[in-house]
């Protein structure tokens, strides 16, 4: 199962943890979760590198944590997007399909 | 506002860096969890779903560091953590870590305290104006060869006429007078100079004025000015103390201003540089009188007096020396007493620093070869620590830390221990200095006024903090090269080799180290040789169990009536009740007077013997010195011919004089000394006695020529008692205190002290110059064989598995030590054959200051060279000896 998925693309994982932690606040494992369930397991997040991009994004401000409880009772950080982080959601979403229609124009070339 | 928020986040990271850490253990946890339970969810067991979310995880190292970074742990929190980390480090080895400390504070604090003296001696302007235009004025004369005469006041008058290279020209003569002005009549050192000198020299007085011409002329008002160091001593800086009077040896005078301390300086060395001049008693100047002698009194033949001028704008000290000269040939044709006199200009600085310059240009050597070599050896450690390191870095680097992180680190490790090492270093520099000025001989000007200089200690903690700095990030460098693969797969615990191009940069160290070392070694042994010549050198009295007494008889009441001299009753009187009193005294042994204690030449005077008068007019000056009876057995000085002055030689008995070798072998080589007869003052003194040479100018100097005739017969208001005891020398001052008293409470007394202390303090400045280059030698060769050992017994610490796998092919222990130890030899050699030529280079250093060796003594070279190899020898002996006594079996196991 795991030679099947793709490692997420450098530059697009924080584009995927705010559009995932704008659905609604969670921790960085259903982050992780939620990105590889509605990819249908297409994509694989690297957990190595989910934590400090969630430090990241939350230093720069795009993102707050909070301290609440998990489904099973457990205290765990949930993160959630700011206003700037909305913002910079619309940027990225903005960049990314430009850039993804662009390559399926060259893709897509006879 | 976000920004704001994050600016806050970050301070309360730095700030909370252990609820921070915590935090994110907290959900690095939870995550592990979450992900084990998913696992078992998918089927998987306990341990394996545990296993696979660790493995997803990634290097946990690299994870936490990145997630720190990210999260704005920032550089303030890291340093603080590397600090943290450092000390710890530091705390692990302790060994490595004082041994670093130690070197560097060495080094910094002993080139501070050297440095400080050297600012405050030679580098701080001094109190006058425009220094470099004062020059001293000495009369040369062609027949005895002398060069550094004072002048004659007619001379002076005439040359400041004529003279247009000058824009002024003083002079001075010293003296001590006894000041009364409260209780106790006190012995002060006093400077007599004309009322145009403190001009000349361009002081300006702290408080009041300076002279006004007419206060140094006979019967004209008196005037005296106070030095600044003496006014806020006996007078509480007083201010009202102008226009006080006081009375200077029997006559009034008035105080009419303060001059400030330094206004003196260069005086002392001056009066000690002058040819046929006394000392002056005391290097500060506690009175200044004024002085304008009459022609009458002070005719053209004598030559009383130290000219110092100003040279006018344009003109130079060759100038003047050109123009000197020929207005002193024109003296020299129109007086006979000016025969064969010329005159020699010398720039006042060069009188000054003269002295002293020649041994702390040694000493700024010295310290800098220590700096050097302290520099040397902390790159050395580091170097050695930093191989140790390298799996280190390694593993940290293939954990995922980065370069810069690893960097900053070892910087901050290093800031740690150059730090640590600069505070010690300020503590040595502050002790030393303490301790360098209690050392030093009196005569080094200004030395008292040497305070820690800042700059200096900026200056070398920066040196040796730029040094451990490179040679802290030498490691990191290294492992970059490193094949990580490789060091990786070594076993724990084995260290990695610093590699060939590390030995080769360790060993260039080390011979850099004893090549810098022993230059110093041998110039400490040099002068250690030429102190013990000096030493050695009989000054052909015996100092031991003598106590030296100075006094000086009131003017007032102890009057030099010339028509009565030398029959002058009062002086003659107290001398001999002095004397028999003394001799009293329980303890005393023996005792006499003498108008100059042995140690101080007191002054020449121009002779002749009978029946040579012409060819006499050609010869020096000899000195003249003054004794009681008892003077040969007290001092111990022996009777070479005839007979010794006797009791029976007083005032109005024929007079008689003995002369001593020197004098005997310079004018009467060829006749019987005993009978001669001698003549200066008018009077012709018969010769009957010859007595040995006393060093009075200094043990280091040759004896000059002189004459003793009996103080009776010449009666001087000033004299030393000189008294051989039974017990130790002071414990008889209470009693001959008391006896002056008794005899005229008016008697100031000085210079009370054993006389080889008075001995000691003659050779004070040469025992301080090879107390210092030894402790430094010893400092930097102690340095350098650190060096050494540290080196060879890292690098048999790396050869154990070749020991091994030689020792198991057949070498024996022999072999071993002889391999390791043998590196050490030839770096040790190859270390002082380089330091023997750059001493030879460098003896020229030395050459003003040795006394009976030579500046390249091959004795000390040899021995010192020998002393060296031998140190090395055995600082490569003992790591060598570890490396053979290693089991060849466990040696090649534990690789």
């Amino acid at each position: 199962m795991a030679q099947t998925n793709a490692e997420v693309l450098q530059g697009t994982l924080d584009l995927l943890i705010l559009k995932a932690v704008s659905l609604e606040p969670m921790h960085g494992w259903a982050v992780a979760q939620r990105i590889r369930e509605i990819s249908r397991e297409a994509l694989q997040v690297n957990q190595g590198s989910l934590y400090p991009a969630l430090h990241r994004l939350e230093y720069r401000g795009w993102i707050v944590a909070h301290w609440g409880v998990s489904e099973n009772n457990r205290r765990a950080k949930f993160y959630r997007l700011t206003a700037t982080g909305r913002k910079q959601l619309a940027r990225e979403l903005v960049q990314w399909r430009r850039f993804a229609t662009g390559v399926e124009l060259v893709l897509a070339a006879e | 506002m976000d920004r704001w928020r994050g600016l806050l986040r970050r301070l309360r990271a730095v700030f909370a860096r252990g609820s921070a850490a915590r935090e994110l253990d907290e959900e690095l946890r939870l995550h592990v969890q979450l992900e084990t339970e998913a696992g078992v969810r998918r089927g998987l067991s306990e341990g394996a779903a545990r296993r696979a979310a660790l493995v997803a995880f990634g290097g946990e190292d690299r994870f936490r560091e990145e997630a720190r970074d990210a999260s704005g742990l920032t550089l303030l929190e890291q340093l603080g953590q590397d600090a943290r980390v450092a000390l710890r480090m530091l705390r692990r080895n302790p060994q490595f870590a004082s041994a670093v400390v130690l070197t560097l504070a060495l080094g910094i604090g002993a080139n501070t305290a050297i440095f400080s003296v050297v600012d405050a001696v030679l580098l701080q302007p001094t109190p006058h104006a425009e220094p470099e235009r004062l020059v001293m004025v000495w009369q040369t004369d062609r027949d005895s060869e002398t060069r550094h005469e004072p002048a004659s006041w007619p001379d002076l008058v005439d040359l400041r006429e004529r003279s247009r290279t000058l824009a002024g020209l003083g002079a001075m003569s010293a003296g001590a007078v006894t000041l009364i002005g409260g209780s106790e009549p006190e012995r002060v050192s006093a400077l007599a100079v004309t009322p145009d000198l403190p001009g000349v020299l361009g002081v300006t007085p702290l408080l009041g004025r300076t002279f006004v011409t007419g206060e140094g002329a006979a019967g004209g008002p008196k005037a005296a000015l106070l030095g600044e160091s003496y006014w806020r001593r006996r007078f509480g800086a007083d201010p009202a103390v102008l226009g006080r009077r006081v009375v200077l040896d029997g006559e009034p005078a008035t105080i009419v201003g303060v001059l400030p301390d330094g206004a003196d300086l260069g005086l002392a060395q001056v009066h000690a540089r002058a040819d046929y001049s006394a000392p002056m008693a005391s290097s500060d100047v506690e009175v200044w009188l004024a002085l304008e002698p009459s022609a009458e009194a002070f005719p053209r033949e004598t030559h009383p007096f130290l000219v110092i001028g100003r040279l006018a704008p344009g003109a130079t000290v060759a100038s003047a020396q050109a123009e000197l000269a020929e207005i002193m040939a024109e003296l020299e044709t129109a007086y006979p007493e000016n025969q064969a006199r010329g005159a020699n200009v010398e720039r006042y600085g060069d009188v000054t620093f003269g002295g002293v310059r020649p041994a702390l240009r040694l000493l700024i050597l010295a310290v800098a070869l220590v700096l050097l070599v302290a520099c040397v050896n902390v790159a050395n450690l580091l170097l050695a620590r930093g191989a140790v390191r390298a799996r280190e870095v390694a593993v940290r680097r293939a954990l995922g830390a980065s370069t810069a992180r690893i960097t900053r680190q070892y910087l901050v490790e290093s800031a740690v221990l150059t730090a640590t090492g600069a505070a010690v270093g300020v503590a040595l520099a502050w002790g030393g200095l303490r301790l360098l000025v209690a050392l030093a001989p009196a005569d080094i000007p200004r030395l008292t006024a040497a305070a820690i200089d800042l700059r200096v200690l900026g200056f070398t903690a920066a040196v040796a903090i730029l040094v451990s700095f490179a040679f802290a990030l030498l490691p990191v460098l290294h492992a970059r090269r490193l094949d990580l693969q490789s060091v990786l797969k070594l076993q724990a615990g084995r260290r990695v080799s610093t590699g060939r191009g590390g030995r080769r940069v360790q060993r260039a160290l080390v011979i850099a180290e004893v090549a810098l070392a022993v230059p110093l070694v041998i110039g400490a042994g040099v002068l250690l040789r030429s102190f013990q010549a000096l030493s050695a050198v009989d000054p052909g009295f015996r100092t031991e169990q003598v106590l030296k007494v100075q006094y000086q008889l009131p003017a007032s009441r102890y009057p030099m009536d010339f028509s009565q001299w030398p029959n002058l009753s009062a002086i003659n009187a107290f001398h001999a009740d002095l004397l028999s009193r003394v001799r009293a005294l329980p303890g005393v042994t023996a005792a006499t007077l003498a108008a100059r204690h042995p140690l101080d030449p007191g002054f020449t005077n121009s002779f002749q013997i009978a029946g040579r008068e012409a060819e006499s007019a050609h010869w020096p000056e000899i000195r003249c010195r003054f004794i009681a009876p008892g003077y040969l057995e007290t001092m111990g000085v022996r009777l070479l011919a005839g007979r010794a002055l006797a009791e029976t030689d007083v005032a109005g008995t024929t007079p008689v004089a003995v002369v001593n070798r020197a004098a005997a072998e310079r004018y009467l080589a060829g006749f019987e000394p005993v009978g001669q007869v001698i003549r200066f003052w008018g009077v012709p003194w018969q010769i009957v006695g010859v007595i040995g040479d006393e060093h009075f100018n200094g043990v280091d100097a040759a004896t000059e020529p002189a004459v003793y005739t009996p103080l009776a017969q010449a009666p001087q208001r000033a004299a030393a008692l000189l008294v051989r005891t039974a017990t130790a020398p002071t414990q008889l001052t209470p009693a001959i205190r008391r006896v002056v008293r008794e005899l005229d409470p008016e008697v100031a007394l000085f210079g009370v002290e054993p006389l080889d202390r008075t001995l000691a303090a003659s050779i004070a400045r040469p025992r301080f110059t090879t107390t210092l280059l030894a402790l430094f030698g010893a400092l930097a060769i102690a340095l350098a064989l650190v060096g050494v050992y540290g080196v060879l017994s890292y690098g048999a610490t790396q050869r154990t598995a070749e020991m091994g796998i030689r020792m198991a092919l057949g070498a024996s222990r022999a072999d071993v030590v002889r391999l390791v130890a043998g590196e050490g030899a030839r770096l040790a050699a190859a270390g002082a054959a380089l330091g023997v030529l750059a001493a030879l280079a460098g003896s020229r250093f030395l050459a003003s200051l040795v006394f009976g060796v030579s500046a390249r003594d091959a004795t000390s070279f040899t021995l010192v060279t020998v002393a060296v190899l031998l140190m090395a020898a055995i600082a490569s002996w003992l790591p060598a000896r570890r490396a053979a006594r290693a089991d060849p079996a466990l040696a090649l196991r534990s690789d």
